[in-house]
């Protein structure tokens, strides 16, 4: 698992990109990670298309961030997703999580 | 057989009044937790017990009731109606009206003055504003149609409907909800799904390695229940699973009613758990359980009923008293407290009582008989009654703990209505006392910490300006001390006023103009009837019936009350009780032709009063012990005791509340057990006697009461501290 | 990419079948032939593992234990083999971290139904 952090500080952008697995293993260093990415910006961009396999901690991960940008009143989008995103949301009903 | 169900009612009575302490206690930590899905879950499942309860039981004032609340905790658990501050003060006061409602019942009031029924009126109007908010107006216990409201067909479609919740460990188990879930396509169709995840926790508590997810399934498949249940044969054992079939497949309700959970046992509500009937349904039922008993005394049984009527298969009564005999097994086996009236206690601790008292003269008997063997006898049975008498007083003995979260409710609300800050800090919860003493304490105690509430602590920008923090502190502490339990109630407020508890004293007669009185004897005017320092009367207190109250009410417990306070700094009032009524462990002393009894915990050393110390203290009544000095009192003068003088008197010096006095006795008996036999009226005021009670040898004895002999003493005590 | 599923069982037959019934179904699969084999092959992705309670050198139940000591798989799924007898071993994997379970003897279909309710495939 690797995050690159994008941080575009005249606009207040923050481009999340994500890439191999969102599971369990990563999960701890990905909550603090993706946490932090919230603090300064005023938009959160996630670009998924890069990830290998997610599973259930990995999409808590995203509604997590989701519900915390909505409630900082920060917008919150995901740009593109892989196909075992695509999979696994489309599986659960949460398309939802893509944007707020 | 008609069934008695006037224990039932008994039981209801004392199971809601747990649940509804639970309810006050979740919803004032939901004020601080809104998010919680376990607090709301737990306050839908009380709610739902006291109705479902009331209403087997046919009370139907709290079950008309608890139905609107239980309603509006239903959509709250769905999130449908969001937790805000209005919410929890109206759930908080229909809380309080259920118990008024149960405490009616109780009295076997049916019906609703005209006070109440307004007070109804309105609270059922402000829960239908909320309820009226969202569209859904069906009563469904399980939420089967989320998302699905054009169909309204709820889970009366040919899908099975799957609830799930998984366990909070399931990911560190090594399982993934995504993959079970996906198993099912392999099963059937999904025709829909709903991801749960409202019970995830704000960031700081948020670990990301547990799982928070739920889901509501909604499944077509040709499969047999058995076979989607083995889908989660993993995780059944951590997570909570519903699953209910297509309405037309009886065999599977048979099967389902086997499956619920097991949180309640009663029949009508497992058939509307598991779909088989509506609550419509069922009420109808129950209500022609009730007409039908008027008529004749022989209440024909609900499940019949249910047959008669056409609305249940036999075989689904049958699973479902199936059931109830196994969720009773169940309780049965897990039980590790039992519910016992408290009449059965009291009696056998009366009875314990008399053991103890014809052992002790059996006792004595066998040292008369001088028979070895018999003495022998004698004292292993003394020693096993003296167990059991301890291990009875034990199980009268109760944590007051609950006693004290209960104030975390008034402390709120006076908070709320004077705009004060108020926290309360409870220590000592665990310290246990005598059930009864707890009950009795109850009251005081609520007037105490109402005080220092209202009168003690100060207003916020008052305290801000004298350097305090905003926030006033009020402490209930509990702990045990030389045979007695103390309850303080403590608060950082403005202390007493010495001033003015002065010229009050003065004013209504109680002191004279000039008089020189200690801090201790100026607070102790407080407790005097008639007598409040209030500058305005509140709601909360001070109409000057109270103090005194309180201090009847302690002292009816043969308790002290006393005040300790710094001006500007806050009070501590402190309790001082008894551990317990009826037996206590005793020094016995002869004075004359009598006998008296001394609590042994209070007593710290007998000493002989010598020749000098008498000629010393004719006219002082202390002694010098080691250097110290002590106050006695002569027994023999103070109960004006006839008979010879012996040749040596003896002094037990005795110690109470942080202090000491000397008893000056004729002849020192040692340790007994007595049980304590209360003094009728016409005894009450007889100064320094708390009881009696019957010795070994069938003569009567009276029970010291020290705490009162003390204060009689204590103008000696003050001229020594001149 | 295909995941990768641990075998381990000192039974060359049942190692046999549950190999073929799982490359058929997509996945990769590592053999072991007891607990010490088994660790010494440990090190690579692993999806996860199916693995026999009694066997020689080291039992499934130590195994289970250092498997799940080791940070790279404590949250691996692992596959009891376990037999109807076997309820207080059943019970001692739990404990140690085996959630699932299959009961011997079983037919190919389950081993798969029970490796695609834990994993995607």
């Amino acid at each position: 698992m690797n995050i690159e952090i994008v941080r575009e500080k005249e606009s207040g952008c923050c481009l999340l990109r994500i890439e191999g697995e969102m599971t369990i293993y990563g999960a701890a260093e990905m909550k603090e990670k993706i946490i932090s990415s919230l603090g300064p910006c005023s938009e959160i961009y996630a670009d998924l298309s890069q990830v290998s396999e997610i599973d259930t901690s990995g999409i808590q991960l995203l509604i997590l961030l989701r519900r915390e940008a909505q409630a900082q009143g920060k917008r919150f989008r995901i740009t593109s997703k892989s196909a075992a995103v695509e999979t696994v949301t489309g599986l659960l009903n949460l398309n939802e999580i893509s944007e707020n | 057989m008609d069934l008695d169900l006037s224990q039932a009612r008994l039981t209801f009575i004392a199971e809601s009044s747990e649940l509804l302490q639970e309810m006050e206690n979740s919803l004032l930590q939901l004020e601080s937790l809104p998010e919680n899905q376990e607090l709301i879950n737990s306050l839908f499942r009380s709610a739902h017990t006291i109705k479902g309860s009331s209403g087997v039981l046919g009370i139907e004032t709290v079950e008309k009731f608890t139905h609107f609340v239980e309603n509006l905790l239903s959509k709250m658990r769905e999130n449908e109606i969001k937790v805000i501050s209005e919410i929890i003060e109206l759930l908080l006061e229909c809380r309080d009206h259920t118990s008024a409602l149960i405490e009616l019942a109780a009295a076997e009031i049916y019906f609703l003055d005209d006070r109440t029924a307004e007070r109804e009126r309105e609270l059922i109007e402000r829960l239908n504003s909320y309820l009226a908010c969202t569209q859904r107006e069906d009563n469904s216990e399980e939420p089967s149609d989320i998302e699905d409201t054009e169909s309204g067909k709820r889970a009366r479609t040919d899908a099975w409907h799957i609830s799930i919740r998984f366990g909070i460990n399931t990911l560190k188990d090594g399982m993934d909800p995504i993959s079970f879930i996906n198993y099912l396509l392999k099963m059937g169709e999904l025709v829909h799904i709903t991801t749960l995840y409202n019970s995830m926790p704000p960031v700081a508590e948020f670990d990301p390695e547990a799982c928070y997810l739920g889901f509501e399934i909604d499944l077509k498949t040709d499969f047999e229940k058995k076979a989607i249940e083995d889908v989660f044969e993993f995780v059944r054992e951590d997570s909570s699973i519903h699953i209910l079939p297509p309405y037309s497949k009886v065999e599977s309700y048979v099967e389902l009613l086997h499956n619920l959970p097991e949180d309640t046992s009663l029949l009508g509500e497992i058939l509307v758990k598991g779909g088989v009937l509506t609550q419509t349904e069922l009420e109808e039922a129950l209500r022609h359980q009730n007409s039908g008993s008027k008529d004749d005394n022989s209440k024909t049984l609900i499940g019949e009923i249910l047959v008669n009527e056409g609305m249940v298969y036999p075989e689904l009564i049958e699973a479902a008293l199936d059931k109830q005999k196994q969720v009773l097994g169940a309780k049965a086996k897990e039980a590790t407290t039992i519910r016992i009236d408290a009449n059965k206690l009291d009696q056998l601790v009366n009875l314990v009582g008399e053991l103890v008292i014809s052992s002790a003269n059996m006792d004595q008997q066998a040292q008369r008989l001088c028979d070895g063997q018999l003495i022998e006898s004698a004292s292993i049975m003394l020693r096993l009654v003296e167990e059991i008498r301890e291990n009875t007083m034990k199980l009268r003995m109760v944590p007051i703990g609950d006693t004290f979260s209960r104030f975390n409710r008034v402390i709120r609300d006076i908070s709320r209505d004077t705009g004060k800050d108020i926290e309360l800090v409870i220590s000592g919860g665990e310290t246990e006392l005598d059930k009864t003493v707890i009950e009795k304490v109850n009251d005081p105690l609520m007037h105490i910490v109402r005080n220092a509430a209202d009168h003690g602590i100060e207003l916020p920008e008052i305290r801000n300006e004298i350097n305090k923090s905003a926030k006033g502190k009020i402490r209930l502490n509990a702990y045990h001390d030389a045979g007695s339990i103390v309850i303080e109630v403590s608060d950082d407020g403005r202390g007493l006023n010495r001033d003015k508890i002065y010229r009050k004293g003065v004013a209504v007669g109680l002191i004279n103009q000039g008089a020189q009185l200690s801090d201790k004897e100026l607070f102790r005017l407080i407790f005097e009837p008639g007598f409040s320092t209030a500058d305005q009367i509140t709601k909360l207190s001070g109409r000057g019936v109270g103090m005194d109250v309180v201090k009847k009410n302690i002292e009816a417990l043969r308790g002290t009350v006393e005040v300790e306070s710094i001006e500007g700094k806050g009070a501590t009032v402190r309790i001082r009780l008894p551990l317990t009524m009826a037996i206590i462990d005793g020094f016995m002393v002869g004075v004359g032709e009598s006998q008296y009894v001394i609590p042994l915990d209070m007593v710290m050393e007998c000493v002989e009063l010598t020749e000098a110390d008498k000629q010393a203290s004719k006219k002082r009544n202390y002694i010098n012990l080691r250097g110290e000095v002590l106050p006695y009192i002569r027994l023999r003068d103070y109960f004006g005791e006839h008979g010879n003088l012996p040749r040596f008197e003896n002094i037990i010096i005795v110690q109470y509340a942080g202090q000491k006095i000397g008893f000056v006795v004729d002849e020192l008996f040692g340790e007994v057990q007595t049980v304590i036999k209360s003094l009728g009226k016409v005894y009450r005021d007889v100064k320094g006697i708390s009881g009696a009670t019957i010795m070994g040898n069938g003569k009567v004895a009276l029970i010291l009461d020290i705490p009162r002999l003390m204060q009689s003493a204590e103008n000696i005590i003050d001229k020594i501290a001149c | 990419m295909a995941k990768t599923i641990m075998v381990v069982d000192d039974s060359a037959s049942i190692r046999q079948v549950v190999n073929i019934t799982l490359k058929k179904a997509g996945y990769d699969v590592i053999e072991a032939c007891d607990g010490k084999d088994a660790l010494g092959k440990l090190g690579g992705k692993i999806n996860l593992v199916v693995c026999d309670v009694n066997m020689p050198n080291m039992d499934g139940i130590t195994f289970l234990k250092n498997f799940k000591a080791d940070p790279n798989y404590k949250f691996t799924p692992v596959v009891m083999l376990t037999t109807e007898s076997q309820e207080a071993k059943k019970q001692e994997g739990k404990a140690a971290g085996a959630k699932a379970w299959v009961v011997k003897p079983f037919k190919p279909e389950q081993m798969l139904e029970a490796v695609s309710k834990l994993i995607l495939p």
